[in-house]
Protein backbone atom coordinates (compact mmCIF):
# COMPACT_ATOMS: atom_id res chain seq x y z
CA UNK A 1 0.00 0.00 0.00
CA UNK A 2 1.23 3.01 -0.76
CA UNK A 3 1.56 6.29 1.62
CA UNK A 4 -1.23 7.83 -0.24
CA UNK A 5 -3.47 5.29 0.33
CA UNK A 6 -3.16 4.63 4.10
CA UNK A 7 -6.11 5.09 5.75
CA UNK A 8 -4.16 6.97 8.70
CA UNK A 9 -2.79 9.72 5.49
CA UNK A 10 -6.51 10.46 4.39
CA UNK A 11 -7.63 10.54 8.03
CA UNK A 12 -4.76 13.26 8.54
CA UNK A 13 -5.36 14.77 5.46
CA UNK A 14 -9.27 15.83 6.32
CA UNK A 15 -8.15 16.67 9.74
CA UNK A 16 -5.85 19.70 8.55
CA UNK A 17 -8.84 20.61 6.67
CA UNK A 18 -10.90 20.34 9.89
CA UNK A 19 -13.07 18.22 7.69
CA UNK A 20 -13.64 15.31 10.38
CA UNK A 21 -15.85 14.68 12.77
CA UNK A 22 -15.23 15.64 16.73
CA UNK A 23 -14.73 12.89 18.40
CA UNK A 24 -12.73 11.38 15.63
CA UNK A 25 -10.88 14.54 15.35
CA UNK A 26 -10.08 14.40 19.26
CA UNK A 27 -9.02 10.40 18.73
CA UNK A 28 -6.68 11.44 15.98
CA UNK A 29 -4.76 14.29 17.63
CA UNK A 30 -4.40 12.10 20.98
CA UNK A 31 -2.55 9.07 18.66
CA UNK A 32 -0.47 11.65 16.37
CA UNK A 33 0.83 12.87 19.65
CA UNK A 34 2.26 9.88 20.57
CA UNK A 35 3.16 8.40 16.97
CA UNK A 36 6.04 9.84 15.83
CA UNK A 37 5.23 8.69 12.30
CA UNK A 38 1.66 10.29 12.42
CA UNK A 39 3.01 12.81 14.26
CA UNK A 40 5.38 14.04 11.17
CA UNK A 41 3.21 13.66 8.86
CA UNK A 42 0.61 15.60 10.45
CA UNK A 43 3.26 18.28 10.71
CA UNK A 44 4.16 17.96 7.02
CA UNK A 45 0.79 18.56 6.17
CA UNK A 46 0.50 21.22 8.44
CA UNK A 47 3.25 23.14 6.96
CA UNK A 48 2.36 22.38 3.44
CA UNK A 49 -1.08 24.06 3.86
CA UNK A 50 1.03 27.56 5.58
CA UNK A 51 3.16 27.19 2.06
CA UNK A 52 0.15 27.82 -0.02
CA UNK A 53 0.18 31.23 1.15
CA UNK A 54 3.76 32.43 -1.04
CA UNK A 55 1.91 31.11 -4.16
CA UNK A 56 3.24 33.65 -6.52
CA UNK A 57 0.15 36.49 -7.03
CA UNK A 58 -0.54 36.57 -10.65
CA UNK A 59 -2.85 39.32 -11.99
CA UNK A 60 -4.43 39.92 -15.23
CA UNK A 61 -2.95 42.88 -17.14
CA UNK A 62 -6.17 44.91 -17.53
CA UNK A 63 -9.41 45.63 -16.64
CA UNK A 64 -11.19 42.52 -17.51
CA UNK A 65 -14.45 44.03 -16.56
CA UNK A 66 -14.23 46.75 -19.33
CA UNK A 67 -13.06 44.23 -22.12
CA UNK A 68 -16.56 41.88 -21.23
CA UNK A 69 -18.56 45.14 -21.26
CA UNK A 70 -17.77 46.71 -24.18
CA UNK A 71 -17.92 43.16 -26.13
CA UNK A 72 -21.58 42.61 -24.77
CA UNK A 73 -22.59 46.29 -25.57
CA UNK A 74 -21.01 45.19 -28.98
CA UNK A 75 -23.08 42.42 -29.70
CA UNK A 76 -26.40 43.95 -28.70
CA UNK A 77 -25.95 46.99 -31.08
CA UNK A 78 -25.20 44.30 -33.60
CA UNK A 79 -28.97 43.83 -33.31
CA UNK A 80 -31.23 41.67 -31.29
CA UNK A 81 -30.73 37.98 -32.07
CA UNK A 82 -34.59 37.89 -31.32
CA UNK A 83 -35.67 39.73 -33.88
CA UNK A 84 -38.11 38.20 -36.24
CA UNK A 85 -36.37 37.35 -39.96
CA UNK A 86 -38.61 37.56 -42.67
CA UNK A 87 -38.89 34.07 -43.22
CA UNK A 88 -39.77 33.52 -40.01
CA UNK A 89 -42.86 35.95 -40.27
CA UNK A 90 -43.97 34.37 -43.95
CA UNK A 91 -43.52 31.21 -42.93
CA UNK A 92 -44.73 30.20 -39.01
CA UNK A 93 -42.47 27.72 -37.63
CA UNK A 94 -45.68 24.97 -37.51
CA UNK A 95 -45.80 25.06 -41.08
CA UNK A 96 -42.00 25.45 -42.16
CA UNK A 97 -41.75 21.71 -41.66
CA UNK A 98 -44.32 20.78 -43.23
CA UNK A 99 -44.05 23.05 -46.21
CA UNK A 100 -40.00 21.98 -47.83
CA UNK A 101 -41.45 18.50 -47.99
CA UNK A 102 -44.23 19.64 -50.21
CA UNK A 103 -42.44 22.00 -52.36
CA UNK A 104 -39.65 18.93 -52.83
CA UNK A 105 -42.30 16.88 -53.86
CA UNK A 106 -44.24 19.17 -56.22
CA UNK A 107 -41.13 19.85 -58.08
CA UNK A 108 -39.87 16.52 -58.07
CA UNK A 109 -43.46 15.04 -59.58
CA UNK A 110 -43.63 17.73 -62.19
CA UNK A 111 -40.16 17.24 -63.24
CA UNK A 112 -40.75 13.77 -63.97
CA UNK A 113 -44.02 14.64 -65.93
CA UNK A 114 -42.13 16.96 -68.46
CA UNK A 115 -39.66 14.13 -69.24
CA UNK A 116 -42.07 11.96 -69.68
CA UNK A 117 -43.62 14.39 -72.27
CA UNK A 118 -41.07 14.53 -74.01
CA UNK A 119 -40.38 11.17 -74.76
CA UNK A 120 -43.25 10.79 -75.81
CA UNK A 121 -42.96 13.42 -78.88
CA UNK A 122 -39.43 12.44 -80.08
CA UNK A 123 -40.72 10.26 -82.84
CA UNK A 124 -43.28 12.30 -84.24
CA UNK A 125 -40.56 15.15 -84.65
CA UNK A 126 -38.09 12.89 -86.26
CA UNK A 127 -38.57 13.11 -90.06
CA UNK A 128 -35.93 10.56 -90.76
CA UNK A 129 -35.00 7.39 -89.68
CA UNK A 130 -31.72 7.38 -88.15
CA UNK A 131 -28.88 6.13 -90.40
CA UNK A 132 -26.74 3.45 -88.51
CA UNK A 133 -23.38 3.45 -88.74
CA UNK A 134 -22.67 -0.13 -88.58
CA UNK A 135 -23.89 -0.33 -92.04
CA UNK A 136 -21.06 1.89 -93.41
CA UNK A 137 -19.08 -1.51 -93.35
CA UNK A 138 -20.73 -2.42 -96.56
CA UNK A 139 -19.66 1.17 -98.49
CA UNK A 140 -17.44 1.26 -100.99
CA UNK A 141 -14.58 2.93 -99.00
CA UNK A 142 -14.25 1.37 -95.65
CA UNK A 143 -14.63 3.44 -92.56
CA UNK A 144 -11.63 5.41 -92.24
CA UNK A 145 -10.78 4.31 -95.96
CA UNK A 146 -8.26 7.58 -97.36
CA UNK A 147 -9.42 7.12 -101.28
CA UNK A 148 -11.78 6.06 -103.54
CA UNK A 149 -12.12 3.28 -104.99
CA UNK A 150 -10.32 4.08 -108.95
CA UNK A 151 -7.32 5.23 -107.48
CA UNK A 152 -7.16 2.56 -104.70
CA UNK A 153 -3.67 1.02 -104.85
CA UNK A 154 -4.47 -2.45 -103.85
CA UNK A 155 -8.09 -2.19 -106.01
CA UNK A 156 -5.54 -1.62 -108.93
CA UNK A 157 -3.50 -4.33 -108.90
CA UNK A 158 -6.16 -6.72 -108.05
CA UNK A 159 -7.48 -5.69 -111.40
CA UNK B 1 -16.48 38.60 1.38
CA UNK B 2 -18.07 40.66 3.95
CA UNK B 3 -21.94 41.51 4.10
CA UNK B 4 -21.80 44.61 2.11
CA UNK B 5 -20.02 42.69 -0.42
CA UNK B 6 -22.22 40.20 -0.68
CA UNK B 7 -25.14 42.34 -0.74
CA UNK B 8 -23.86 44.62 -4.13
CA UNK B 9 -22.65 41.27 -5.88
CA UNK B 10 -26.81 39.94 -5.13
CA UNK B 11 -27.42 43.16 -6.58
CA UNK B 12 -25.17 42.77 -9.33
CA UNK B 13 -25.66 39.32 -10.41
CA UNK B 14 -29.82 40.48 -10.17
CA UNK B 15 -29.56 43.22 -13.10
CA UNK B 16 -26.85 40.97 -14.72
CA UNK B 17 -29.16 38.81 -15.01
CA UNK B 18 -32.21 40.99 -16.52
CA UNK B 19 -29.11 41.81 -19.23
CA UNK B 20 -27.42 44.49 -17.71
CA UNK B 21 -24.20 44.38 -19.16
CA UNK B 22 -22.46 47.37 -16.55
CA UNK B 23 -23.78 44.97 -13.59
CA UNK B 24 -21.94 42.29 -15.32
CA UNK B 25 -18.70 43.79 -15.72
CA UNK B 26 -18.33 45.22 -12.28
CA UNK B 27 -19.07 41.33 -11.43
CA UNK B 28 -16.19 40.18 -13.50
CA UNK B 29 -14.39 42.78 -11.96
CA UNK B 30 -15.24 41.36 -8.52
CA UNK B 31 -13.81 37.96 -9.80
CA UNK B 32 -11.69 38.21 -12.50
CA UNK B 33 -8.27 37.98 -10.34
CA UNK B 34 -9.52 34.75 -9.19
CA UNK B 35 -10.56 33.01 -12.10
CA UNK B 36 -7.64 34.20 -14.11
CA UNK B 37 -5.63 32.70 -11.59
CA UNK B 38 -7.11 29.46 -10.66
CA UNK B 39 -7.28 29.13 -14.83
CA UNK B 40 -3.36 30.11 -14.62
CA UNK B 41 -2.50 27.57 -12.01
CA UNK B 42 -4.48 24.63 -14.21
CA UNK B 43 -3.25 25.63 -17.55
CA UNK B 44 0.40 26.99 -16.79
CA UNK B 45 0.81 28.96 -19.54
CA UNK B 46 -0.44 33.32 -18.97
CA UNK B 47 -1.89 33.74 -22.23
CA UNK B 48 -4.42 30.80 -22.43
CA UNK B 49 -5.46 31.65 -19.02
CA UNK B 50 -6.43 35.07 -20.42
CA UNK B 51 -8.26 33.77 -22.81
CA UNK B 52 -9.70 31.32 -21.18
CA UNK B 53 -10.93 33.71 -18.11
CA UNK B 54 -12.56 35.90 -21.00
CA UNK B 55 -14.36 33.00 -22.66
CA UNK B 56 -15.33 31.62 -19.16
CA UNK B 57 -17.11 35.09 -18.13
CA UNK B 58 -18.81 35.28 -21.40
CA UNK B 59 -20.16 31.38 -21.01
CA UNK B 60 -21.45 32.75 -17.17
CA UNK B 61 -23.30 35.43 -18.92
CA UNK B 62 -24.86 33.39 -21.70
CA UNK B 63 -25.85 31.09 -18.81
CA UNK B 64 -26.59 33.77 -15.96
CA UNK B 65 -30.26 34.19 -17.15
CA UNK B 66 -30.46 30.17 -15.76
CA UNK B 67 -28.23 30.39 -12.68
CA UNK B 68 -30.06 29.36 -9.18
CA UNK B 69 -28.03 30.58 -6.08
CA UNK B 70 -27.87 26.87 -4.90
CA UNK B 71 -24.07 27.31 -4.82
CA UNK B 72 -21.94 30.44 -4.34
CA UNK B 73 -21.55 32.79 -7.60
CA UNK B 74 -17.69 32.40 -7.00
CA UNK B 75 -17.81 28.51 -7.03
CA UNK B 76 -20.07 28.41 -10.24
CA UNK B 77 -17.85 30.53 -12.01
CA UNK B 78 -14.93 28.47 -10.79
CA UNK B 79 -16.93 25.74 -12.27
CA UNK B 80 -17.29 27.26 -15.69
CA UNK B 81 -13.36 28.10 -15.53
CA UNK B 82 -12.42 24.45 -14.36
CA UNK B 83 -14.48 22.93 -17.33
CA UNK B 84 -12.77 25.24 -20.54
CA UNK B 85 -9.38 25.24 -18.71
CA UNK B 86 -9.94 21.19 -18.80
CA UNK B 87 -11.32 21.41 -22.24
CA UNK B 88 -8.05 23.22 -23.27
CA UNK B 89 -5.49 20.78 -21.54
CA UNK B 90 -7.43 17.95 -23.10
CA UNK B 91 -6.58 19.56 -26.54
CA UNK B 92 -3.04 19.92 -25.59
CA UNK B 93 -2.99 16.37 -24.38
CA UNK B 94 -1.63 17.16 -21.09
CA UNK B 95 -3.65 15.58 -18.48
CA UNK B 96 -1.94 12.55 -17.90
CA UNK B 97 0.28 11.89 -15.10
CA UNK B 98 4.07 13.50 -15.31
CA UNK B 99 6.51 10.81 -14.03
CA UNK B 100 8.22 12.31 -11.18
CA UNK B 101 11.67 10.87 -11.76
CA UNK B 102 11.53 12.09 -15.76
CA UNK B 103 15.23 14.14 -14.84
CA UNK B 104 13.33 17.56 -15.41
CA UNK B 105 14.49 20.09 -12.64
CA UNK B 106 11.81 21.74 -10.35
CA UNK B 107 13.59 24.78 -9.63
CA UNK B 108 16.33 26.87 -11.15
CA UNK B 109 20.02 25.43 -10.87
CA UNK B 110 21.40 28.58 -9.44
CA UNK B 111 19.92 28.89 -5.97
CA UNK B 112 20.65 26.69 -2.96
CA UNK B 113 18.29 24.38 -1.12
CA UNK B 114 18.44 26.89 1.58
CA UNK B 115 17.49 29.98 -0.51
CA UNK B 116 14.64 27.84 -2.24
CA UNK B 117 12.67 27.73 0.84
CA UNK B 118 13.04 31.88 1.57
CA UNK B 119 10.59 34.10 0.23
CA UNK B 120 9.08 34.28 -2.66
CA UNK B 121 11.59 31.31 -3.88
CA UNK B 122 9.36 29.15 -1.79
CA UNK B 123 6.26 29.95 -3.79
CA UNK B 124 7.73 29.34 -7.04
CA UNK B 125 9.13 25.74 -6.04
CA UNK B 126 5.57 25.19 -5.08
CA UNK B 127 4.29 26.30 -8.11
CA UNK B 128 6.31 24.13 -10.27
CA UNK B 129 5.83 21.53 -8.11
CA UNK B 130 1.83 21.60 -8.10
CA UNK B 131 2.01 22.07 -12.40
CA UNK B 132 3.69 18.53 -12.16
CA UNK B 133 0.38 17.09 -10.62
CA UNK B 134 -2.01 15.31 -12.72
CA UNK B 135 -5.15 17.41 -13.40
CA UNK B 136 -7.27 15.32 -10.82
CA UNK B 137 -4.70 15.94 -7.84
CA UNK B 138 -3.83 19.91 -9.17
CA UNK B 139 -7.54 21.23 -9.07
CA UNK B 140 -8.61 19.59 -5.30
CA UNK B 141 -5.62 20.72 -4.10
CA UNK B 142 -6.52 24.56 -5.63
CA UNK B 143 -9.77 24.58 -4.98
CA UNK B 144 -8.94 23.23 -1.07
CA UNK B 145 -6.00 25.27 -0.08
CA UNK B 146 -6.65 28.52 -2.64
CA UNK B 147 -10.12 28.94 -2.61
CA UNK B 148 -11.22 27.47 0.53
CA UNK B 149 -14.01 25.52 -0.80
CA UNK B 150 -15.66 22.92 1.76
CA UNK B 151 -15.48 19.02 0.46
CA UNK B 152 -18.87 19.05 -0.54
CA UNK B 153 -18.38 22.56 -2.77
CA UNK B 154 -15.44 21.06 -4.44
CA UNK B 155 -17.50 17.60 -4.99
CA UNK B 156 -19.93 19.63 -6.39
CA UNK B 157 -18.04 21.15 -8.85
CA UNK B 158 -15.69 18.70 -9.99
CA UNK B 159 -18.86 16.05 -10.21
CA UNK B 160 -17.45 13.16 -7.70
CA UNK B 161 -18.22 11.92 -4.40
CA UNK B 162 -17.40 13.65 -1.40
CA UNK B 163 -15.33 10.35 0.18
CA UNK B 164 -13.67 10.57 -3.24
CA UNK B 165 -12.85 14.12 -2.82
CA UNK B 166 -11.78 13.20 0.33
CA UNK B 167 -9.26 10.29 -0.60
CA UNK B 168 -8.28 12.13 -3.46
CA UNK B 169 -6.55 15.20 -1.34
CA UNK B 170 -4.61 12.99 0.52
CA UNK B 171 -2.99 11.35 -2.36
CA UNK B 172 -2.18 14.54 -3.98
CA UNK B 173 -0.82 16.18 -0.62
CA UNK B 174 1.32 12.77 -0.28
CA UNK B 175 2.69 13.56 -4.07
CA UNK B 176 3.56 16.93 -3.52
CA UNK B 177 5.21 16.54 -1.27
CA UNK B 178 6.99 13.93 -2.66
CA UNK B 179 8.04 16.06 -5.26
CA UNK B 180 8.95 19.45 -2.76
CA UNK B 181 11.44 16.48 -0.88
CA UNK B 182 12.78 15.17 -4.56
CA UNK B 183 13.42 19.54 -5.25
CA UNK B 184 15.01 20.05 -2.23
CA UNK B 185 16.76 16.82 -0.61
CA UNK B 186 15.52 17.76 2.45
CA UNK B 187 12.42 16.62 4.55
CA UNK B 188 9.73 19.42 4.61
CA UNK B 189 8.29 20.22 7.74
CA UNK B 190 6.95 22.84 9.71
Amino acid sequence: MRDEDCPRMIALSALVDDEIAAEARLTLLAHARHCPLCGAALAELRALRAEFATLPQESPDFDLGHVIEARLRAQTSAGPASRPRLRDRLFPSGLRGLLMPAVGAATALALGLQLGTLLLEQPARSAREPRLVAMAVFDPIAPGGLCPPATCFGMETSR
Amino acid sequence: MDDASAADEAGWIARAQRGDPSAFAALVRLHQQRVFRFILRLTGSREEAMELTQDSFLKAWQALPGWRPRARFATWLLQIARNAALDTLRRRQLVEFAPLDDGLPLSDPAPGPDELWAGRQRGVVLDRALRRLPFEQREVLLLREVEELSYTEIAALIGVAEGTVKSRLARARAALLALLRHTTGERHEG
